[in-house]
């Protein structure tokens, strides 16, 4: 097995004190995907934000084979596609144009690549129409699938997402799974929405209490009824 | 939410916002260096630059209200400098009287100063506004770069633009946040905790605005889609423009 993403061991703690993840570890194999789930304020989010070296606890962790540091940590940021939970703090451009273009830019592609690219994300993510809008004026959907089209533009091998079905429609939530289920990136998605993770995701990580509970394959993991109610979660309609 | 921006007609397609943004700063640039170094008492001058401010204005399809605000905003400042001007100079007195005891004199040197900082700050502010609004705030960014402006300052320039935004907002969320939770009390309280939890929200909003640039392969470098060439309209500009100013000079001749 190929191991794209490996965590040993991890802990982080907030500067005030709260210990968000303890002793966790982690594998994800190239071309998998996986599904984090767990309660409000089980780690998930901290764990994601390690993922590009946003966030450093203690503990290793090797995306690629490299292992994240100062040095290293350009080129992992080009490999890993992270997209926020809050949409608010990933969007900062004038316009939502400027803002999908904001990553390709900074990865010095040639301008005829960077316009295909932005275009196509947005074309992907239904928000071609938002092209010359405010992005920080959009609807909480709109701004998720900004979100989106900012992080596939920049083309990542691994794709890591905190709740990408949150605030979605119904119609743009299914686009959302055809296109996920369409392309073979690594993904990584962190979700309260079992059913997504359903239809995507061929294992499960449980977490809570920044801890990992339990991790396994997908419908094995979904219709343990009790593990997920003892964690606060509800199995999902589809099983 | 109502914004304010700095580079509102930067997207019209007038001709001036299709200029190059390095011969815009250029070409402004010299045109504050003149309007500097022209005498207060040389009035025509001024008036023909304020002139040729207007043409501008009126190619660049800027309506004049939205410089006229623009203008508003720096006047104050420069009144503040200069308002004691015509008390404190000494010189021919022009006006003269007693308030309580105490005695005002108006001189005429010290008037003179007063209309020469008025005057050159209106036109000055005229002269930004126009170049900024009408100049993407990426490309002014950029061609600042390309014209060697420090990195620091182009930094905390794009990072107050962004930031700005991010404030605006915030102070709008938060005072609907105390809307939907207060029935019509004494607003004061309110304040002092609005602003304090304001203060903290922006901080942590701007870090993770920059956190998520990172995330996106930032590294200081400010790049943008436009690579900029210099077209002959740009050349154009910039000496019609500076042929102008150097033909008002020597018609009222003298440097002030
Ligand atoms: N900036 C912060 N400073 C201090 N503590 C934080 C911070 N962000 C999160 N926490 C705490 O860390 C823990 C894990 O939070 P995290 O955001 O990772 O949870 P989550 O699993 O993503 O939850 P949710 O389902 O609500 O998104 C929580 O106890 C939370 O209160
Ligand atoms: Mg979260």
């Amino acid at each position: 097995m190929d191991k794209v993403i490996e965590i040993v061991n991890l802990t982080f703690t907030y500067p005030d004190g709260t210990k968000a993840l303890q002793n966790l570890s982690l594998e994800v194999a190239a071309g998998e995907s996986i599904g984090i789930i767990g309660p409000n304020g089980a780690g998930k989010s901290t764990l994601l934000l390690h993922l590009n070296g946003i966030l450093k606890g203690d503990g290793l962790i090797k995306v690629c084979g490299l292992e994240i540091n100062a040095a290293n940590l350009a080129s992992i940021r080009k490999k890993v596609g992270l997209v926020f939970q809050d949409a608010d703090s990933q969007l900062f451009m004038p316009s939502v144009f400027d803002d999908v273009a904001f990553g390709p830019l900074n990865l010095d592609w040639p301008k005829e690549k960077i316009i295909r690219e932005v275009d196509s994300a947005l074309v992907q993510t239904d928000t071609m129409h938002l092209k010359d809008r405010l992005s920080h004026h959009l609807s909480y959907g709109e701004k998720k699938r900004t979100c989106l089209a900012t992080v596939l533009a920049m083309k990542p091998e691994i794709l890591v997402f905190d709740e990408p079905s949150s605030n979605l429609d119904p119609r743009h939530r299914r686009d959302l799974i055809n296109f996920l289920k369409k392309i073979n990136h690594t993904k990584v998605i962190a979700t309260h929405d079992l059913d997504f993770v359903l239809q995507l995701c061929s294992r499960v990580a449980l977490l809570d209490n920044g801890r990992l509970v339990l991790e396994g394959e997908t419908i094995a993991m979904l219709k343990n009824n009790a593990l997920l109610e003892s964690h606060g979660l509800e199995a999902a309609h589809g099983i | 939410m109502e914004h304010y921006y700095f580079d509102e007609y930067s997207r019209n397609q007038s001709i001036i916002s299709r200029l190059d943004p390095r011969i815009k700063i250029i070409t402004f640039l010299a045109f504050i260096f003149f309007i500097i170094f022209t005498s207060a008492q040389n009035i025509y001058s001024f008036a023909y630059y304020g002139l040729i401010l207007i043409m501008l204005t009126i190619f660049a399809k800027i309506p004049f209200l939205f410089i006229l605000k623009r203008i508003l905003t720096i006047i104050p400042f420069a009144i503040m400098v200069a308002i004691f001007m015509p008390f404190l100079k000494g010189g021919t007195p022009i006006a003269r009287w007693r308030i309580a005891q105490i005695h005002f004199t108006i001189s005429r040197e010290g008037v003179l100063i007063f209309w020469n900082c008025f005057i050159k700050a209106v036109l000055s502010a005229s002269c930004l506004a126009i170049l900024g609004s009408t100049t993407k705030f990426a490309d002014l960014l950029k061609g600042l770069i390309d014209l060697k402006m420090p990195k620091i300052i182009i930094m905390v320039l794009s990072f107050m633009y962004r930031y700005i935004f991010l404030a605006e907002d915030q102070m709008m969320k938060i005072k609907y946040a105390v809307a939907a939770r207060s029935c019509a009390r004494p607003k004061i309280r309110a304040f002092s905790g609005r602003l304090s939890v304001f203060f903290i929200h922006v901080y942590e909003k701007a870090e993770m605005v920059y956190i998520a640039m990172c995330a996106r392969g930032f590294t200081g470098d400010i790049k943008t889609l436009d690579a900029f060439r210099i077209k002959p309209q740009d050349i154009a500009f910039m000496l019609i423009i500076i042929a102008l100013l150097t033909f008002i000079k020597s018609l009222t001749g003298g440097y002030g």
